[in-house]
């Protein structure tokens, strides 16, 4: 018994983190312009629907599992096409008092509460970091606040 | 990038060798409480996949089985051993209805490296669920609430009207639920949960269908695969469970697809349970493959290996190691986490749970290398 138990630690031991080689603090491959974990926003991020799903949600959200994929957390998946459905004036299921984002109010809304972590509601998003600069939080911020269009 | 053969295989082997550590030891299943006791989960859980409101016999199992002492539900005396037990407070109101709960109130310290502050401290959102349990035609029809109340507003993540055949050899439920996958382990931050979907934070709506045959277990549910979110797609998940249980050891295999035409998600998993003299082992393997996401094709391998160490009458201690490859066509991405947490539970309906957790990741992301020591107090009955 004493000698699985050995064996068993050691190939435990043995398998390690990764190293990080050639990857973003997402753990993805580095390409340029890439936004997250930089402390700057994304060049080009617009307080649009269409440039944040490009900018940030596809790139930060969207992991297979979290928010992206058939399967995912609360209902909420963040790909192409499924984001506005999902988030403009939609509750949360956790608690139908949290509107995800309320066009018009970036400080009642859910989605940056979660991203800035003033909300004590689960985890501060994205879910083990690197959390978002807070300039691409901002942008974020304008396009709720000019009424989070489509 | 291709990722270096090695650390793939050296995760597979971990898996292969607590499997094939369970399969020849001499034999002698929370799941570690089902592969301690050799029990099916529907013996003490309503819900025949487990988790949830507690049948009569789990009540008393968890009062009479798990404390290191009991007290008299009605003086609040000390019991003294080897003295009859006290009576038990089962929740049942009668043969037709009955009530459960589980409370969870979490304390947490975070060490993250590199990062200003580098400590958190913080009384977690209390975890709270409700259950009820109606049942207008005893062992035949059962009708099933599990209420999460906190935190946050009260959200629903079970309820479903069961049918089962007189002998509960097959039974057929329909409504919202946890769909079967894989070992339902209390954790829902283990990367075999996470990645999967399959936490207690993923409910989802549709059908399922079971049998419980000799040491055999089967199910297959169909399901919305939105999470608990607005169905968007005409496609549905459908997530299968089998486990032959035996008195010291068990097997199970899982399978998932969640078709939609846009991003299509395959899942597979392999779990199993021995007891050892007073360690009761757990393994499990799970793959992941997404198609159709920004970056094409992904696969993810997730990994854990658990022993249960019963020091003694009401003291657990758990020590877990989880691997994780969150894209198996990347090098050098992989995390893994050690845990080791002492369970101890006094008195009836009463758990205490103190445990460290290091996480290892990628040396540039802080969080993924943050250590997290917390205080839990669990409260259930």
């Amino acid at each position: 018994m004493r000698g699985w138990i050995s064996a068993f630690a050691l190939v435990l031991g043995a398998c390690g983190a990764g190293t990080g080689d050639g990857l973003d603090p997402n753990g993805r491959p580095i390409t340029p312009g890439a936004g997250g974990g930089s402390g700057f926003a994304p060049p080009g991020l617009a307080p649009t629907l269409d440039s944040i799903q490009t900018n940030v949600f596809s790139v930060n959200c969207t992991v297979p599992g979290c928010h992206g994929g058939g399967t995912v957390q609360f209902g909420l998946r963040l790909d192409p096409g499924f984001s506005y459905g999902n988030l403009v004036n939609v509750a949360s299921p956790r608690d139908a008092n949290l509107v995800r984002v309320i066009p018009g109010n970036p400080d009642a809304s859910f989605i940056v509460q979660k991203l800035e972590g003033t909300q004590t509601l689960g985890d501060r998003m994205p879910d083990f970091g690197p959390y978002l600069p807070q300039s691409t939080i901002d942008v974020i911020r304008q396009w709720i606040a000019n009424g989070a269009p489509q | 990038m291709k990722r270096p053969a090695i650390t793939s295989a050296c995760a597979l082997l971990a898996a292969l060798l607590a499997a094939q550590l369970i399969a020849t030891e001499a034999a002698l299943a929370e799941p570690y409480l089902a592969v301690r006791t050799g029990f099916k989960c529907m013996v003490c859980h309503v819900n025949p996949t487990g988790g949830g409101k507690r049948t009569e016999f789990g009540a008393i199992y968890g009062q009479t089985a798990l404390p290191a002492s009991r007290l008299d539900l009605e003086t609040g005396e000390s019991v003294p051993d080897g003295a009859p037990d006290p009576a038990p407070f089962t929740g049942k109101v009668n043969n037709h209805l009955g009530f459960g709960a589980d409370l969870r109130a979490n304390a947490r310290a975070t060490f993250t490296p590199n990062t200003t502050p580098s400590q958190a401290y913080a009384f977690d959102p209390v975890r709270a669920q409700v259950y009820m349990e109606i049942r207008p035609i005893v062992d035949r029809l059962t009708i099933y609430l599990d209420e999460r109340v906190s935190p946050g507003a009260a959200t629903n993540r079970e309820t479903y009207a069961m049918l089962s055949t007189k002998n509960r050899e097959w039974y057929v439920k329909a409504g919202r639920m946890f769909v079967p996958f894989g070992l339902r382990i209390e954790d829902d931050t283990a990367f075999i949960r996470q990645v999967t979907a399959t936490s207690f934070n993923s409910f989802d709506d549709g059908v399922e269908g079971g049998m419980e045959m000799g040491p055999w277990s089967a199910y297959v549910s169909v399901t919305n695969g939105a999470g608990g979110g607005t169905e968007t797609n005409r496609g549905k998940l459908i997530s299968s469970l089998a486990t032959y249980v035996q008195p010291d050891w068990r097997v199970g295999l899982s399978a998932s697809v969640n078709f939609n035409g846009t991003t299509d998600r395959r899942m597979q998993g392999a779990f199993a349970g021995l007891r050892t003299g007073i360690v009761s082992w757990l393994a499990s393997a799970v793959r992941v493959t997404d198609e159709g996401t920004p970056t094409g094709r992904v696969t993810q391998v997730a990994t854990l290996a658990e022993g249960n160490v019963e020091v003694a009458k009401g003291h657990n201690l758990k020590l877990t190691y989880e691997f994780l490859d969150p894209n198996t066509d990347l090098s050098e991405d992989q995390r893994e986490r050690y845990s080791a947490v002492y369970e101890y539970s006094p008195i009836q309906f009463t758990q205490f749970r103190l445990g460290v957790r290091k996480n290892n990741g990628i040396p540039q992301n802080n969080a993924q290398n943050a250590t997290e020591v917390f205080l839990q107090w669990h409260a259930f009955f």
